[in-house]
């Protein structure tokens, strides 16, 4: 498997660990860490990344204002965005697409979901 | 001389008279109202003085919350370093059993080479006799214990392994409860910001400011299984509510958004969603996503 560099991007350290260790399971160790929006946007500016993990309630920035800001960018604007949160209003669906999301995922999730829909996306891109 | 209006007069007097007995029907009243609000007014300041008590109580039991989230996330983060141990002694075991596993194979090939090589010195013919010796050889390997032992031991590694992964998994309702430790606490500083208002309003003291955290949740966060939600996604996309946003319309939010709005407007923005929205699952969630793509 060619090696994919994620960023997962969530202020809580239990779930960015989890995700970390989902995604070591289901065969992808290459991943690095943003605790909210802003450091996410920096991380993005100083490594190369394939695809981001977000959540969206974070302090400084939000999840959805980063991938707002990751969209307006002309470098970043076809970099697959996953949202995983525990927001599962429709309207917030709606909102996230709308912001350019690739795929939303709503906590607490399984790591069958995860899988399936890195697969998803990566197949897309 | 001007002339007296005696009817004019009498009416005044009457008007007078009537005042009078009016006054003195009113006046038990009055008395009652009076006594009534000396009767209230040291109840109303033993409210004030409770509803003063329990604000002053508020910050602390918010701190106290506070803890309970700092406390859980250090616990969970043990128990996330524990299930690290666990998965890389699996992995090391799996490793052994590996190892164990091609060592027999090698032990078992040089075993059948053997005696093979002494079944030569034995009489008649020899492909009678190495295909006698390779079946009586296949059967002893057949009853053998040791390769279903290793294939057990295997089984339960892998089970222990995703045992594991599944309490890692659990462990997300760590980041759920803080969540919605984080939503109590905010609804208990917007009732001491409420209750301190009221209390400044009866002149008790002066409003002090509450000192409001900044906090991202989600309200209504949930541990619940959400997997059943997919059918209004399907319904949302199907009524075509989903309407792509231009790339210049995007920018202009995510500039509005992250340049200039105040750091309380973006945090209210992550704490407080529509607590009215009706709930999708991941089904939904895929379904809506689909049609997206597709429009």
């Amino acid at each position: 498997m060619d090696q994919i560099k994620f960023l997962a991007v969530d202020d809580s350290p239990t779930m960015r660990r989890i995700v970390v260790n989902t995604l070591k399971r289901i065969g992808y160790d290459d991943v690095i860490e943003a605790a909210n929006g802003k450091d996410a946007l920096a991380k993005l500016y100083s490594e190369k990344v394939d695809v981001v993990i977000t959540d969206w309630n974070m302090p400084e920035m939000n999840g959805l204002e980063f991938v707002k800001a990751v969209k307006s960018d002309d470098n970043f604007k076809d970099l697959p965005i996953l949202m995983i949160t525990t927001r599962g209003v429709k309207d917030d669906i709606l909102e996230a697409m709308r912001a350019g999301v690739s795929s939303y995922i709503v906590k607490p999730f399984s790591p069958q979901t995860l899988k399936s829909k890195i697969e998803t996306i990566l197949k897309q891109s | 001389m001007e002339r007296v209006d005696f009817q004019k007069i009498l009416y005044q007097i009457e008007e007078i008279r009537a005042l009078f007995i009016f006054a003195q029907r009113v006046i038990p009243y009055l008395e009652e109202v009076i006594r009534f609000v000396q009767e209230t007014t040291p109840l109303i300041q033993e409210v004030n003085n409770s509803i003063l008590d329990s604000s002053s109580k508020m910050p602390a039991a918010v701190a106290q919350l506070d803890k309970v989230s700092a406390t859980t996330e250090m616990a969970t983060s043990d128990i996330l370093d524990g299930i690290d141990r666990i998965l890389n002694r699996i992995d090391n075991a799996l490793q052994v059993v590996a190892r164990f596993e091609k060592q027999e194979k090698e032990r078992i090939q040089l075993e059948k080479s053997l005696i093979l090589k002494l079944a030569e010195t034995l009489d008649g013919e020899k492909a009678t006799r190495e295909a006698e010796v390779e079946k009586a050889l296949e059967a002893f390997y057949a009853e053998s214990q040791s390769q279903k032992d290793l294939e057990e031991l295997r089984e339960n590694l892998l089970a222990l392994q995703t045992d594991a992964y599944d309490i890692m998994n659990l462990m997300q309702i760590q980041d759920i409860t803080t969540q919605q430790i984080m939503a109590a606490n905010s609804l208990i500083e917007s009732v001491q910001e409420k209750l301190m208002e009221l209390i400044s309003r009866f002149g008790a003291i002066e409003a002090k400011p509450v000192n409001k955290k900044i906090r991202a949740f989600d309200p209504n966060a949930t541990f619940e299984d959400r997997s059943d939600i997919q059918a209004l996604a399907d319904e949302l996309l199907n009524q075509g509510e989903v309407t792509e946003v231009s790339e210049e319309e995007t920018r202009e939010l995510a500039v509005t958004v992250v340049e200039n709005a105040p750091q309380d407007e973006a945090d209210k923005t992550t704490e407080d969603p529509s607590q009215t929205g009706e709930k999708a699952s991941q089904e939904e969630i895929d379904s809506l996503f689909q049609k997206f793509k597709q429009s």
